[in-house]
């Protein structure tokens, strides 16, 4: 993985002692809590419900044992002995003292880490693939662009007050599991018919309260000149895009009130002009940050271990983890593992010191030093080895980390709603707890499949609900806490946002409706089909039926 | 309000005689040697001739819109603009390296803001990952450079 050099050391470093003297403005009463606001936020400092929040960035999701055992040590000495991983692969704390942030910035730069642009109306943490690197459907390693992304966005001079926040996306496998068109700027990398390697570039992707999925702008996009292209797109945006409102600030909005059409004439005119102006990185820094991507040294192995399938045969649990939570690698003989943060008693993605400090571990022990945060708020070791797996899955089932459900019904996103966030207007984590529990029997949620529900407290969508399977949106009426339900969404390939099927159901009544959907697919489900492809080949009227038991 | 310079680093109360023509009577014909344009102009395709003014001021409605970031940068890049580049409205210490990167070289302040903490605020860091409108070397430059000093010793 990527490491600092010197350049990058003392960045982070100026920006640690910029906040210390920021916050000492603040704290001794130089800069009122107005004024305060703005700067804090370009530092992931929000202020939350009842305290503080910081919101550390994990570029891409790529974490060393190292730096996990740092975020554990965070987490038990600043906080309340965890952290809450984020859907842009972040981590997040919900109880630092403001006086306390300086110091726990500068122990996260000691392992090259910071909180830069996790919050504010700027470039955001850069997402990808979290199996990249290991995944054997992937073109190349996506991280390598993600790094060159996170240095050009940091500290933009031009792009750090923009209408609104700015995500940016990049996959380069054939399933997408980054969610990339849902992002400003999402980007594939693809290959032409010459054989060359470039990116497809989407724009206006979104969620919130008008979602969108993003369209193309541009099909291909050599490699080399990704930065001037993003940097014209920027700029018609910082240009264009709305600020009389913040709902309706996102690049999305301009996109769709311009016409695609329309925006690609301006950003390709644009980028014509800049295309020169040396804001390209050149090949030698391409290759300088492409050697740190490196596949790690893998053994030669058999393609199946032996002890693999034995210890399968021993364990039902073993093996009911081993179909849902491990995927194929490129590399024979190794896996890819999801260590999943749901449905173990907890809010989803919320995630120990202990925890922390066992996965970075079983990391450093098994997985190369190399260990992944993921959008789905799970974490991943991208390197193991079958023969290993048995061995790994003991130590987390024994802290209780061997849910065998990802990518399953009880594997639910959740944003922190009313539990937390002052913008909510009902919980989300007691709903996804009361699904869990409701759908806990893993024999039942085996045969169900895949299926992603998603739940956001309120309109703005953080829980992404526009792109579950099932979707459920928190809505206040009359003070009662109702949650409105979509289907059919999607955030793979064939990205689509979910139809709202009707009224909101009460607290009560939104289990037992989830229920009787789920029961009305298992009926209906031909051979291999998900949930979602049963929905698209009935369509959404017998769905309805069975969630307002109108039948 | 004073008025902040940065090639001298120099303070000095903004003088009366310190006009500034609005846009409108500029484009109708009026001569001016400064000027002050709209801070919803789009100068990424205008065809305007600024050659014979001496000063753009940009304008900073709130400390969030950043339009005026985009403009000096056009106005640097794109038009050559070698005047000074005067940063009005919502000028703030936490933003002043993004606008002296980005071109601007003169500041209105209040009486109250401190411009010692402006000036300090330059100095809060030492390197830049991108290229902009000022003469510094983006990072990538300076690995380049230093991986030369690498091989040539
Ligand atoms: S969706 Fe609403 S309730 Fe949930 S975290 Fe976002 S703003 Fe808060």
């Amino acid at each position: 993985m990527y490491r600092y050099d010197e350049f990058d050391h003392k960045i982070v470093r100026d920006r640690v002692d910029q906040f210390r003297g920021q916050v000492k403005r603040r704290l001794a009463g130089d800069i009122t809590e107005d004024a305060f606001k703005p700067l804090r936020l370009m530092n992931g400092v929000y202020l939350q419900l009842h305290a503080y929040m910081l919101r550390v960035a994990i570029p891409y999701g790529t974490l060393s044992s190292k730096q996990l055992r740092m975020l554990a040590h965070i987490a038990r000495t600043y906080d309340k002995g965890y952290g809450h991983i984020t859907t842009r692969q972040n981590i997040q704390y919900n109880w630092p003292a403001l006086v306390d942030i300086p110091e726990v910035l500068d122990q996260l730069a000691d392992v090259e880490m910071h909180a830069i642009q996790t919050s504010g109306n700027c470039i955001r943490n850069v997402t990808s693939d979290q199996y990249a690197g290991a995944t054997e459907d992937e073109l190349e390693d996506p991280r390598v662009w993600c790094e060159i992304i996170r240095q050009w966005s940091t500290f933009h001079p031009e792009f750090s007050f923009l209408p609104r926040k700015f995500k940016i996306a990049v996959s380069a496998s054939k399933k997408d599991r980054a969610a990339v068109k849902i992002h400003d700027i999402g980007l594939y990398l693809k290959e032409n018919e010459n054989g060359d390697v470039g990116f497809e570039v989407l724009v206006g992707g979104g969620m919130g309260r008008t979602p969108y999925i993003g369209q193309t702008v541009r099909d291909f996009l050599p490699k080399e000149h990704l930065l001037s292209y993003l940097e014209a797109i920027l700029r018609v945006y910082n240009t264009l895009g709305r600020r009389d409102n913040s709902y309706k600030a996102r690049i999305k909005i301009l996109v769709n009130a311009e016409g695609i059409e329309k925006i690609q004439e301006m950003v390709e005119a644009e980028w014509a002009k800049i295309k020169s102006e040396n804001l390209d990185v050149p090949q030698t820094e391409i290759d300088r940050i492409q050697a740190y991507f490196t596949p790690p040294a893998f053994e030669d192995l058999p393609a199946t271990s032996e002890a693999l399938t034995k210890a399968r045969g021993a364990s039902e649990n073993f093996d009911r983890w081993v179909t849902h939570n491990v995927n194929p690698h490129k590399q024979d003989g190794y896996a890819i593992a999801v260590i999943s943060l749901k449905d173990h008693g907890t809010a989803p993605g919320d995630v120990t010191d202990a925890q922390m400090e066992l996965i970075a571990d079983l990391g450093e022990k098994y997985s190369f030093d190399e260990i992944r945060t993921t959008h789905d708020q799970n974490i991943v070791l991208p390197h193991l080895k079958q023969d290993d797996l048995f061995e790994v899955w003991q130590q987390l089932h024994a802290a209780g980390l061997g849910q065998a459900n990802s990518g399953l019904i009880s594997d639910i996103i959740a944003c922190p709603g009313l539990d937390y966030c002052n913008l909510a207007n009902t919980r989300s984590i007691p709903l996804a707890e009361r699904l869990q529990r409701r759908f806990q029997d893993p024999e039942r949620q085996g045969l169900i499949g895949e299926l992603k529900i998603k739940i956001s407290g309120c309109i703005n969508a953080c829980g992404h609900h526009h792109i579950g399977h099932i979707g459920i949106l928190g809505v206040d009426k009359k003070g009662e806490e109702f949650y409105q339900i979509t289907l059919g969404g999607s955030e793979d390939k064939d990205a689509a946002i979910g139809d709202i099927v009707g009224r909101g159901l009460s607290t009560d009544e939104v289990v037992d409706a989830i229920e009787r959907l789920v029961d009305y697919y298992l009926t209906q489900k031909q051979g291999e089909e998900r949930f979602l492809d049963t929905y698209k080949r009935l369509g959404a009227e017998p769905f309805k039926e069975a969630l307002y038991e109108t039948a | 309000m004073k008025l902040l310079n940065l090639q001298d680093k120099k303070v000095t109360p903004l003088s009366p005689q310190d006009t500034t023509m609005p846009f409108e009577e500029w484009q109708s014909g009026d001569a001016a040697d400064a000027l002050a344009l709209p801070h919803d102009l789009d100068l990424a395709s205008v065809d305007l001739d600024f050659s014979k003014v001496k000063r753009l001021d940009l304008f900073f409605p709130i400390y969030r819109d950043g339009r005026a970031f985009t403009q000096a940068r056009l106005l640097r890049t794109r038009h050559n603009f070698i005047g000074d580049i005067r940063a009005t409205g919502d000028v703030l210490r936490d933003q002043f390296l993004f606008m002296v990167r980005c071109g601007f070289e003169s500041f209105i302040l209040t009486p109250e803001q401190d411009e010692h903490g402006f000036l300090e605020s330059l100095a809060e860091y030492d390197h830049f990952y991108q290229t902009s409108a000022d003469k510094a070397q983006p990072v990538w430059q300076l690995r380049i450079a230093q991986q030369k000093l690498v091989g040539a010793a």
